[in-house]
């Protein structure tokens, strides 16, 4: 007889697969902001970074936008910031943004012409065992 | 196994690993990637990236540095060097060297940044991350070794997790 399982005391949230698109015709050398609104439904948790450009040279800002706070120093090269579908940027530890927040992404082309940008954060969205379906009907519980 | 439910360590609440495995490797081996205890202390903080940029004419060298705003985790290394005008890369590239101003160690000599720096496909992730304590100065020391007329842009981007 071996000892029963104990059910952990918190539950592990649903996870659901999730891309949040950050789309940006930056004009040629020039900026372009861009907020990417997390939805209310659920926590978002940030796995892979991902982006795609007509041209690598292009810079990517990032930073919070309830708190202000940056998650970039300065302007990075999109390149050095985000992998491909295929490779994608690993964020070795998922990084996990609450709901209904405003990420700001802020854009900067120096190539001279206009630089169409799709940058992607790919991951899941949490939701609470107890209320998977949290928000689906306007209700925003937990 | 499931990885939605998999209790991997005695004690500690079920996680998936998808954030640690690697595209290009195979699923039922591990990447090289810092290990569950490892990553332990990085839940729930913050993804910071620290970018460094230079602008060098032939084998010429130059000095910056970051400093950490809170306490940092080191995880992974990126670099590009491309030319000003075209954007493309340059082959000859650049060497490049690390210090540690709080532990007053040098993080390997010069080297090649191919050998070094990954990039944002494939970026390089150190096995274990390397923590500075808030307030500690980075120097990034990097030449060029491109012996052209062109103007060679580089940026390192020392990637993490902060506070």
């Amino acid at each position: 007889m071996g000892t029963p399982a104990q059910a952990p005391a918190v539950l592990p949230p649903l996870r659901v697969p999730f891309e949040y698109v950050v789309n940006a015709v930056v004009p040629l050398n020039g900026n372009l902001p861009v907020s990417l609104q997390i939805q209310q439904d659920a926590d978002f948790e940030w796995v892979f970074r991902v982006a795609s450009r007509t041209d690598p040279r292009v810079t990517i800002d990032v930073s919070d936008g309830a708190t202000g706070r940056k998650y970039t120093s300065a302007p990075v090269n999109i390149d050095n910031y985000a992998g491909t579908a295929a490779l994608p940027f690993p964020l070795v530890e998922p990084f996990i943004i609450a709901r209904a927040t405003a990420i700001n992404f802020t854009f900067q082309d120096s190539s001279a012409a206009q630089n169409t940008v799709q940058f992607v954060l790919s991951g899941y969205k949490l939701f609470p065992q107890g209320n998977p379906a949290q928000g689906s009907a306007g209700l925003i519980t937990g | 196994m499931s990885v939605w439910d998999e209790t991997r360590a005695a004690g500690l609440a079920p996680r998936h690993a998808l954030g640690v495995w690697l595209t290009y490797r195979k699923l039922a081996t591990a990447g090289y990637v810092p290990g569950e205890r490892s990553r332990l202390p990085m839940r729930h903080k913050t993804r910071l990236d620290y970018a460094v940029n230079f602008s060098l004419a032939a084998r010429l060298n130059a000095e910056d540095r970051i400093v950490t705003a809170d306490d940092f985790y080191l995880l992974t290394l990126v670099g590009t060097s491309v030319d000003s005008v075209t954007g493309l890369p340059i082959a000859a590239g650049f060497r490049v060297q690390l210090y540690d101003t709080w532990r007053k160690q040098r993080l390997g000599d010069p080297l090649n940044f191919r050998n070094y720096l990954g990039t944002g496909q494939q970026p390089h992730i150190l096995r274990a991350p390397l923590r500075f304590p808030k307030n500690t100065p980075i120097l990034v020391r990097v030449q060029n070794a491109d012996t052209s007329a062109s103007i060679n842009n580089i940026q390192v981007v020392l990637g993490g997790v902060g506070e």
